[in-house]
C-alpha cells in the first residue's frame, strides 16, 4: 500500500485546504514576530512555531475529511470496493499519507518561526519535542477530520468538523472550569495542543508537560487508528491481523490513561526559587506562603553581562550580550542619576520564570523574570527596565522583594515626582516627550502610585528645571525618607521657595 | 492474457423494499461476450452490480469459477479477477488520466511498478488516451472520462469483464472503437456487456440475454434472437393492427413487427432488435394476460 500512500500524499500535498492552514500558521507566525514584541529567542519562539499546529492541524483536518468523503463525493466508491484491496488497508494508507503530510506541512511551518526568529537575531535551542507534539496533534487532527469525512459522507459536517473540533480543543485547553473540572487538576492540558506560555533558556518548561503529553497524544492516535481500520474492517472479507491491533489497542489506552494522569496531576506552575530542583515549588504552595519576601539566590547562571562601574545587567548565555546590552542601555542612564546613593542597584540579573512576577529587588540588584525580560527586550518604546530600576532604586516593596511583609508596599507620592524627573534628567524622555504622554495619559510611563495630579506634574518639572547635580546633591540627605517613604513632596529640590 | 472465468448463477433474486428486481435467475455464462439487454428497470445494473460483489442477493447464489461471491473470502479472489465499469462512473476529478488508472492498478494488487506502469500504459492506449495521460481527469469530456472508465477495468487483464452502459456518451466512432476492442478482449475472457443498445450486442456478443422485470426472457446467440423474428417482419403501406410493433420509415411504408399486417406487406429480414422488440413485447403481453 506505500505506493497508494505515495499518491495520496502527493495529492495531499497539493491540497488548498491544507496550504490555507499553512498559510494561515505563517501569516500568524509573521504578525506575532513582525512587531518585534518579544526578543527574539530560539528558545522561545519554539513555543510560537509550536502554536501553528493550531492552524496547520485545521488545515490538515478539512483535508483529511476532504480525503475521506472523495470516494462517495466522486462516485468512484464502487470502482474501489470492488479491487481486492481489503478497505482496511486503503484506510491504512490514506492514514499513513495523512500522517506524513500533516508532520511535513508543520515542521515547515515550525522551521519558518524559527527562521523568522533566528532571522531577528534569536538564539538559544529550541526543544524539538515540541515539534514532535505538534505533529502527532496536527496528524490526530488529519484523522479526526478524514473519519468525519469517510463516515458522514457529508461536506457540510466536514467543513464544520474543523471549528468544532479545534473550539473543543479550546475549551478543554483553556476553560476546564468551565466543564466541571476540579481547579485542582490541569484538564486543560488534556487538549491535542497544549498552551503552554514560557520557555525557559535555563531551566526548560516550568513544570516540563510534554513527555507525558507526547505519550498522551501517541496514545491517542494508536486508538484513533485501531478504531478507524476496526471501522474499515467491519463486513469485509479480509480482516486485519489481531494481535497487532489489539497490543496497538492496549498500548494506546496504556499511554493515554498513564498520559493524561501524568498531565492533569502535574503542577500549573512551578515557582523557581532556587537552582536546585528542590527549590521549583508549585505556584499554589508559593502563593500560599503568608511571608512572600523570597528573591532568587545568585545561583551563577546569569553570566552574559553588559555594564560599567555604575550598574551591571547579566542575563542567560543563551540570550546573549546583546539582550544585556539593551538592558544596560536602558537602565544604565538612569542609574547614572542615582549612583552611589545608598540601596541603589548596582547589578540588574535575569532569573528564571516566576509566576506572577515581573521584577524583584534583592540588595543592589534588580532581578529580571526571564519572561519578563524578553517581552520588553528590542522595543525602543517601552520603558519597563527603567521602571524595574526605579523601583528598586526608590525602595519599593514588590512581591519578592526586600523587606518584611512584602506586597506591593506605597511609596510616598515624593517617589512619584523623582520617578518622573529621573525620566527627562536621564535623557530616557526629552521634555516634549514626556509632556505629551502626561497629557495623553495623566501619568508618567513608569509604575505610579498616586495619580500624577498637577501639583505632582508641577513639583516635577520645578526638578528637571534644576541642573542634575544640584537635584543629585539635594536628594542625598533626603534619599533615606525618600525610599521609607516618608517624605514630604514640598521637601523635594526645587520646591522649596 | 487472461483465462476465462466459469460464472453460475443460481435462484438469483433481489429485492428492494418488497419490490423485486431480479426473480429466480438461473444463468451459466462461458467465455466469450454475453450481452445483457432490457430495457430501463429491467435488472440489468442490479445483476451486474450483484455479479461484482457490489450487492448481495436477496436469494440464490453467484459461483465464480466456484467461489462463492456472498463468501467473504471467496469475494476477495473473485474480485482478483474482476474489472468492472459502472454505469455511474465516478472518477477522482483532481487526479490525472495516469495516475488514477494506475492507482486503481495497485489496487488490483499490479504491485511491480514497471509492469504496472506499462500495463496503464497499454490500457490507455487501447483506449486511445495515451496523449491524454497527463491531463487532470476534472477537465477531460464525458466521453473521455467513459474511456478512462475502460481503461481501468482492463488495465489488470480481468478474467471476468463487467461493463454497464460502457457506451453511454461514445460518439459513435469511438462507439465502433470500443467494439473492436471489447470484440479484441472476448476470445479468452467472461465479458458481460449489459447495454439498451441492440446494435452494441448484435455487434459484439456471442450470447444474448434479454431480461424483462427481473427475469430471464430469452438466453441465446444473436442470431437464435434474430431467429425469434424469422417471417415476423414486414414492409407494409399500412401500420399494423395488432402488431407487437410498428413504425413507419424513411421510405414512408410501416415496419410491422408480428404477423402479416396487410395482403400487400413484404417480408423483410429480421434483424437482432427485431427479435429483442419481440421477446420484451412478448413479456409484456404476458405480464398482462
Amino acid at each position: 500500500m506505500k505506493p497508494v500512500a505515495g499518491i495520496e500524499a502527493r495529492h495531499l500535498a497539493r491540497s488548498p485546504l491544507l496550504w490555507l492552514g499553512l498559510g494561515l500558521a505563517l501569516t500568524l507566525v509573521t504578525l506575532m514576530q513582525v512587531p518585534f514584541r518579544a526578543w527574539p529567542m530560539l528558545t522561545g519562539d519554539d513555543l510560537l512555531a509550536y502554536q501553528t499546529g493550531f492552524w496547520v492541524g485545521g488545515g490538515t483536518m478539512l483535508a483529511g475529511a476532504w480525503l475521506g468523503l472523495r470516494d462517495r463525493t466522486s462516485g468512484a466508491v464502487d470502482l474501489v470496493a470492488v479491487t481486492p484491496t481489503a478497505p482496511w488497508r486503503l484506510v491504512g494508507a490514506r492514514l499513513a499519507a495523512i500522517a506524513v503530510v500533516a508532520i511535513g506541512v508543520l515542521a515547515v511551518a515550525f522551521a519558518t518561526a524559527l527562521a523568522v526568529s533566528a532571522i531577528r537575531g534569536g538564539r538559544g535551542i529550541p526543544d524539538l519535542r515540541l515539534l514532535a507534539d505538534g505533529a502527532l496533534a496536527v496528524t490526530l487532527g488529519g484523522w479526526v477530520g478524514m473519519a468525519v469525512g469517510w463516515r458522514s459522507g457529508s461536506r457540510m459536517l466536514s467543513v464544520l468538523a474543523a471549528p468544532v473540533w479545534w473550539a473543543a480543543c479550546q475549551i478543554v485547553g483553556t476553560w476546564p472550569s468551565g466543564l466541571g473540572a476540579p481547579p485542582s487538576l490541569a484538564v486543560e492540558r488534556l487538549s491535542p495542543l497544549l498552551g503552554l506560555t514560557e520557555h525557559s533558556a535555563e531551566f526548560g518548561f516550568l513544570p516540563d508537560p510534554l513527555w507525558p503529553h507526547l505519550g498522551y497524544l501517541l496514545g491517542l492516535l494508536l486508538l484513533a487508528g485501531v478504531g478507524l481500520l476496526a471501522l474499515a474492517a467491519r463486513g469485509g472479507g479480509q480482516r486485519p491481523p489481531v494481535v497487532p491491533l489489539l497490543a496497538a489497542m492496549l498500548a494506546g489506552v496504556v499511554l493515554v490513561t498513564a498520559g493524561g494522569v501524568g498531565l492533569v496531576t502535574l503542577p500549573r506552575w512551578l515557582v523557581v526559587l532556587g537552582p536546585d530542583r528542590a527549590d521549583w515549588k508549585p505556584a499554589s504552595e508559593v502563593l500560599a506562603i503568608d511571608d512572600r519576601s523570597w528573591t532568587y539566590p545568585d545561583d551563577g547562571h546569569a553570566r552574559s553581562c553588559a555594564g560599567d562601574a555604575t550598574l551591571t545587567a547579566c542575563v542567560y548565555p543563551a540570550y546573549g550580550q546583546r539582550l544585556a546590552g539593551e538592558i544596560h542601555g536602558a537602565m544604565g542612564p538612569v542609574a547614572e542619576l542615582f549612583a552611589g546613593l545608598p540601596g541603589v542597584p548596582t547589578r540588574a540579573r535575569m532569573v528564571p520564570t516566576q509566576a506572577f512576577v515581573h521584577s524583584a529587588c534583592r540588595g543592589s540588584e534588580v532581578q529580571i523574570g526571564e519572561p519578563a525580560a524578553r517581552e520588553v527586550g528590542g522595543n525602543d518604546n517601552d520603558l519597563r527596565y527603567v521602571d524595574f530600576y526605579l523601583r528598586c532604586a526608590l525602595g519599593e516593596r514588590t512581591w519578592g522583594g526586600d523587606g518584611a511583609g512584602g506586597g506591593d508596599e506605597r511609596p510616598g507620592e515624593a517617589a512619584d515626582v523623582v520617578k518622573t524627573w529621573a525620566l527627562v534628567a536621564s535623557g530616557t524622555m526629552t521634555a516634549e516627550e514626556l509632556r505629551r504622554v502626561l497629557a495623553e495619559h495623566g501619568g508618567p510611563p513608569v509604575t505610579v502610585h498616586y495619580p500624577l495630579s498637577p501639583e505632582l506634574a508641577a513639583a516635577a518639572w520645578a526638578m528637571a528645571g534644576l541642573p542634575t547635580a544640584q537635584v543629585r546633591a539635594e536628594l542625598a540627605p533626603l534619599w533615606d525618607r525618600l525610599r521609607a517613604g516618608t517624605l514630604p513632596v514640598a521637601e523635594l529640590p526645587g520646591q522649596r521657595p | 492474457m487472461a483465462s476465462g472465468t466459469h460464472l453460475r448463477i443460481e435462484g438469483l433474486g433481489k429485492s428492494y423494499g418488497g419490490v423485486a428486481a431480479l426473480a429466480d435467475l438461473d444463468l451459466e455464462l462461458e467465455p466469450g461476450i454475453t450481452g445483457l439487454l432490457g430495457p430501463n428497470g429491467a435488472g440489468k445494473t442490479t445483476l451486474i452490480r450483484i455479479l461484482a460483489t457490489l450487492l448481495a442477493p436477496s436469494a440464490g447464489e453467484v459461483r465464480v469459477n466456484g467461489w462463492r461471491a456472498a463468501d467473504a473470502g471467496d469475494r476477495v479472489e473473485i474480485r482478483r479477477r474482476l474489472g468492472y465499469l459502472p454505469q455511474d462512473l465516478g472518477l477522482y476529478p483532481r487526479f490525472t488520466v495516469f495516475e488514477f488508472v494506475d492507482y486503481l492498478a495497485i489496487l488490483k494488487e499490479l504491485d511491480d511498478v514497471a509492469d504496472r506502469h506499462r500495463r496503464v500504459r497499454a490500457a490507455l492506449e487501447a483506449v486511445e488516451l495515451e496523449d491524454l495521460a497527463g491531463r487532470k481527469i476534472r477537465t477531460l469530456s464525458g466521453g473521455m472520462r467513459r474511456r478512462v472508465g475502460i481503461a481501468q477495468a482492463i488495465v489488470a487483464d480481468p478474467e471476468l469483464l463487467l461493463l454497464d452502459e460502457p457506451t453511454t456518451g461514445l460518439d459513435p466512432e469511438q462507439r465502433m472503437r470500443f467494439r473492436q476492442l471489447i470484440a479484441g478482449l472476448g476470445g479468452q475472457r467472461t465479458v458481460v456487456l449489459s447495454t439498451h443498445l441492440v446494435e452494441d450486442v448484435a455487434a459484439v456478443c456471442t450470447r444474448v440475454v434479454v431480461l424483462w422485470q427481473g427475469r430471464v426472457r430469452f438466453c441465446g446467440t444473436p442470431t437464435e434472437l434474430r431467429g425469434l423474428a424469422d417471417g415476423q417482419v414486414w414492409s407494409s403501406p399500412e401500420d399494423g393492427q395488432g402488431a407487437f410493433a410498428s413504425w413507419r420509415t424513411e421510405s414512408g411504408a410501416y415496419r410491422v413487427l408480428g404477423p402479416r399486417p396487410s395482403p400487400e406487406a413484404t417480408s423483410l429480414p429480421a434483424t437482432v432488435e427485431d427479435g429483442y422488440l419481440l421477446v420484451t413485447a412478448r413479456s409484456r403481453q404476458d405480464a398482462a394476460a
